[in-house]
């Protein structure tokens, strides 16, 4: 089977701090994975990565069978832990942007999003509460058609309504051909979304398997696995 | 590139509304008064010239920090995750600095001009003839701001300047600046180019006025020259190893 992002080796530390080491890593299309471990594990360093936003002391990826470039970011759609918008832009601005830099921006998905997600484009981001925010950070990354979506902890802190849609969302932007690649630490909450799980601690790779794998195999959830792994550490 | 040139020029338009209507309001003022008489003409005369001058230098400065502060903004994670070369990213950024620059002079000029009226009896637009000398200064500005911006990628890009990032800015920007003016200086003095400021009253930002400095060729060219390396080493190093975290 083809593989989506391909990662080798990838290694980095900050100062005398090891974040990353030698870290292996495989998507497949039409999968959505999830990059598990406690906080400052590594998980959005590894993001970071993939966007070049954070470069690594060695290791190598892989996206659709090309080395990264600036020209990968077009089929890259992230989604950073925080607010990444200009503070003075409107939601209507920050689509306006997106529809501009991206040439995969689709104006008519971001507004079936903004009707389902029920966000205001009228609404200032900068007074957004934390749950609106997180919808609107999310309706712009699945309104673009991109090949590989980077979601960093994209329910951490919302509730649980909020929750259910934004999960809605990741799995209708899914098709054959893209993936995505959602770093959390809340696994309960994505349990039922994931086809793959990745465990991470200290920078360091522990476990990888697909869910179907973890529940017919080990007869155990990905909450339980997630536990026995860490357990273990 | 054009997109990123809007959305930039934009940006620094709402992160400083304040100073374009400042400078909106300075030339109202200077604007408004039929002649010097009276206290409240002289009034809006005064005040037009402390207020002018005030948001000239906003904008210089506001200039110089949206040029190289940006990665500092929250929304750094958003412009760097964009699928644009770095090259371009640099360029944009210098390009709104010069143009902000252009702007602050034009208005500086202008706001002297309709000042001056009063001494001259004729209301005066700016002419191409103004124009030369401001784009000398807009050049030697946006040199400036280059070599910020570029001691700012530099102390981000490496390991040990990692460690102290606003120190080795600094420092390489000074060391940068320093060289480079006082090379252009001794090579205009040894050339017999450079010629003393003269300080005129009446056409401040000519050609033939105190800035006169800025309208010879040599020192244009040589910062240009620099303009052009710190934007290709800048961006070098802005796509291989720039990381702020």
């Amino acid at each position: 089977m083809n593989t989506n992002l391909n990662i080798f080796g990838l290694t980095k530390s900050f100062g005398s701090q090891l974040a990353l080491d030698d870290v292996h890593m495989e998507i497949q299309p039409g999968r959505i994975a999830g990059l598990m471990g406690p906080n400052g594990a590594g998980k959005t360093t590894i993001l970071k990565t993939i966007m070049q936003i954070v470069k690594p002391d060695a290791g190598n990826i892989i996206l659709n069978g090309i080395p990264l470039n600036h020209n990968s970011r077009q089929e890259i759609a992230y989604l950073p832990d925080h607010n990444h918008l200009f503070k003075w832009m409107r939601v209507r601005d920050a689509i306006a942007y997106y529809r501009d830099m991206f040439v995969d921006f689709d104006s008519e998905k971001s507004k079936e999003l903004c009707d389902f997600l029920k966000i205001d484009p009228q609404a200032h981001v900068r007074t957004l509460p934390s749950g609106m925010l997180e919808r609107t950070l999310i309706m712009l990354t699945f309104s673009r058609k991109a090949k590989l979506y980077l979601l960093d902890e994209p329910i951490g802190g919302i509730d649980p309504l909020a929750r259910q849609k934004i999960l809605q969302t990741i799995l209708s932007g899914m098709n054959e051909d893209n993936s995505v690649l959602l770093a959390t630490h809340l696994v309960n909450e994505v349990e039922t979304i994931l086809d793959d799980v990745f465990f991470l601690d200290k920078g360091c790779l522990l476990a990888s398997d697909s869910a179907e794998n973890i529940r017919e195999q080990r007869g155990k959830s990905i909450m339980e696995y997630y536990l026995e792994v860490f357990e273990n550490v | 590139m054009f997109s990123l040139l809007k959305w930039n020029i934009t940006d620094y338009i709402k992160r400083n509304t304040w100073i374009l209507l400042g400078i909106a309001a300075s030339l109202l003022c200077a604007a408004l008064p039929r002649n010097s008489v009276g206290l409240l003409n002289n009034l809006l005369i005064g005040l037009a010239s402390i207020s002018g001058f005030i948001f000239f230098q906003a904008g210089i400065l506001t200039a110089f920090l949206f040029v190289f502060r940006w990665a500092e903004n929250d929304s750094v994670e958003l412009e760097l995750s964009l699928p644009v070369s770095s090259r371009k990213q640099v360029a944009v950024k210098l390009l709104t600095g010069a143009l902000v620059n252009f702007l602050s002079l034009v208005f500086l000029l202008q706001l002297f001009l309709l000042i001056g009226r009063f001494s001259s009896g004729s209301y005066q637009w700016i002419s191409g003839e103004h124009l030369k000398g401001i784009l000398g200064w807009v050049v030697f500005l946006t040199f400036l701001e280059s070599s910020v911006l570029f001691a700012y990628i530099f102390s981000h890009s490496y390991r040990m300047t990692r460690r102290a990032p606003d120190l080795f800015t600094a420092l390489v920007s000074l060391v940068l600046i320093g060289t480079v003016v006082v090379c252009t200086v001794v090579i205009m003095a040894v050339t017999n180019q450079l010629i003393a400021p003269t300080f005129s009253t009446d056409s401040i930002l000519t050609v033939e006025g105190n800035l006169q400095v800025f309208s010879f060729t040599l020192p244009n060219w040589v910062f240009l020259s620099f303009i052009l390396l710190e934007w290709l080493v800048g961006s070098r190093l802005l796509q291989n190893r720039f990381q702020t975290s």
